[in-house]
């Protein structure tokens, strides 16, 4: 899609937004939605802006769009990855902290090629991390129960997955500058 | 764009204070305040061994100071919001309005406490400190605190989308190390990169950043000990000239944990006495001490220059 027929999208959107924020009485109930930008297919709009303010305070708001633009780009992979479960832009503009579980999820699927080690005890604390949801977390990861070499190896598996998950994030943050447009006023 | 989020991110809280009678003091700890229904709480006052939570802070209100840095888990077991309310705020909370605040892996839990979120965001720590800690949607971001700058980072690295080089949160440091110029420069995340007591997690890229910017000092917590390291380069070799001295403080108060082998380059343990690390952070050095919590005795201090 070019740039001049994705704006001219966004300003359609508006309009649209607009015209359905208004009654047929021409009374003005709502402010209308305009386009900010979009992130591959994936659009921020100034009602993310508000929701996201509502629940921020007093940030300013290019701050607030720079937020948006980079939790739409997780939006938008996870959307193309199937891995969105219910998810959306809106919901992560009212409770930015949410973006958390966006990223497990990304996180995941990023570092799913790295093998676990052939060692019985690493495989346990794997398991009992990705179940336990928080109960003696601190006790299964530092090992306890294992030698220094299963917690050595381990370490080295979290640190793997880090590496390849990091970089990985890396790369779709990357691409998706070339797929993030935003609208002349918001530039 | 990078430029831009560290400029944003740097902006996002006021800075610090500068004590009009010398240069500023911070304190910092980690692993802090215990669950109100953890069985060591009895109202607060703990027990021989464990949620000293109060007795810790009671050293906070007793200095003077420009910040307190809590080093994530600062509200066992799980960072609800009703149990920040209950127990982190009579206590550590006292001194909410200059506290720069990083998450731990307690923060981010689902179950086993008071008021857990279960969507494993840590919501209940983003609602209870505010702006104070930053986007939600990353728990990082920097300060000035005199002529220092300061950089809280998350480790907690699945809910970033990673720490390692290449994440959002690796270039958001490189940039923002860049963009700052001060002559001494602090980090701070909860999985300390070195310790004696077993695991330690995916920070190495943060400690390469900050060793090619010359940055001094790095404190963690995680461990439920005190442990400090000579100056160490990337790779955990000592390095007098530049290397960065690591503290970890998991002495805030929940409870303790014993060590393995000491790590190479590792100069102080303690894993029996509670208390607050404080640091005196001059133009061009910094004075640390670490303060026991009564009836511990257990000291440590010293200076260091900055490179």
């Amino acid at each position: 899609m070019s740039l001049t027929v994705r704006i001219a999208a966004l300003a359609a959107v508006a309009v649209v937004s607009f015209a359905a924020a208004t009654s047929l009485d021409g009374t003005n109930r709502a402010a209308p939605v305009l386009g900010v930008a979009t992130v591959g297919h994936t659009e921020v709009t100034t009602r993310d802006i508000d929701l996201a303010r509502r629940s921020l305070g007093a940030v300013p708001r290019a701050t607030v769009v720079a937020m948006l633009v980079n939790d739409a780009v997780l939006v938008d992979e996870a959307r193309r990855l199937r891995l969105l479960h219910g998810l959306s832009l809106h919901a992560l503009a009212a409770r930015p902290d949410l973006t958390a579980v966006l990223n497990r999820r990304l996180y995941g699927y990023a570092a799913r090629s790295v093998p676990l080690p052939d060692n019985r005890q690493v495989r346990v604390y794997a398991k009992l991390v990705a179940d336990a949801h928080g109960e003696d977390a601190d006790d299964i990861e530092d090992g306890v129960g294992g030698t220094n070499a299963d917690v050595r190896d381990y370490d080295d598996w979290l640190t793997k997955r880090d590496q390849v998950a990091s970089a990985w994030f890396g790369r779709v943050f990357a691409r998706y500058r070339t797929l993030t447009i935003y609208l002349p006023a918001h530039a | 764009m990078l430029a831009l989020a560290a400029v944003l991110a740097v902006g996002w809280i006021a800075p610090g204070s500068t004590r009009a009678d010398g240069d500023p003091t911070i304190a910092a700890a980690g692993d802090i305040a215990c669950d109100p229904v953890d069985s060591g709480y009895h109202g607060g006052t703990g027990t021989k061994k464990a949620c000293h939570q109060l007795d810790t802070s009671n050293l906070l209100m007793s200095a003077d100071l420009s910040a307190v840095l809590p080093l994530g888990d600062d509200q066992y077991e799980c960072g609800g919001l009703s149990a920040f309310q209950q127990v982190y705020d009579p206590t550590w909370g006292r001194l909410k309005s200059i506290t720069y605040p990083v998450p731990g892996n307690h923060e981010y839990m689902t179950t086993g406490g008071t008021d857990c979120d279960p969507s494993q965001s840590a919501a209940g720590y983003f609602a209870y400190f505010g702006q104070a800690a930053g986007d939600p949607a990353q728990g990082y971001y920097s300060y000035d605190i005199g002529t220092w700058h300061l950089i809280a980072l998350n480790s907690n690295c699945p809910d970033v989308g990673g720490c390692s080089a290449g994440s959002q949160e690796e270039q958001w440091l490189r940039a923002d190390l860049a963009a700052h110029s001060n002559f001494c420069t602090l980090a701070y995340w909860h999985y300390p990169r070195w310790s004696s007591s077993g695991n330690v997690k995916g920070s190495a890229a943060f400690w390469t950043d900050l060793y090619n910017a010359n940055a001094d000092v790095v404190l963690s917590a995680h461990k439920h000990n005190y442990e400090r390291f000579a100056p160490q380069d990337p790779n955990g070799n000592a390095d007098p000239a530049r290397g960065i001295v690591e503290f970890v403080v998991g002495t805030g108060g929940k409870s303790h944990q014993g060590f393995r082998t000491p790590a190479p380059n590792s100069q102080v343990r303690d894993a029996s006495t509670y208390g607050i690390l404080e640091l005196t952070l001059h133009p061009t050095s910094y004075d640390w001490q670490f303060v026991p919590a009564p009836p511990g005795t257990f000291v440590d201090s010293g200076s260091g220059s900055c490179h």
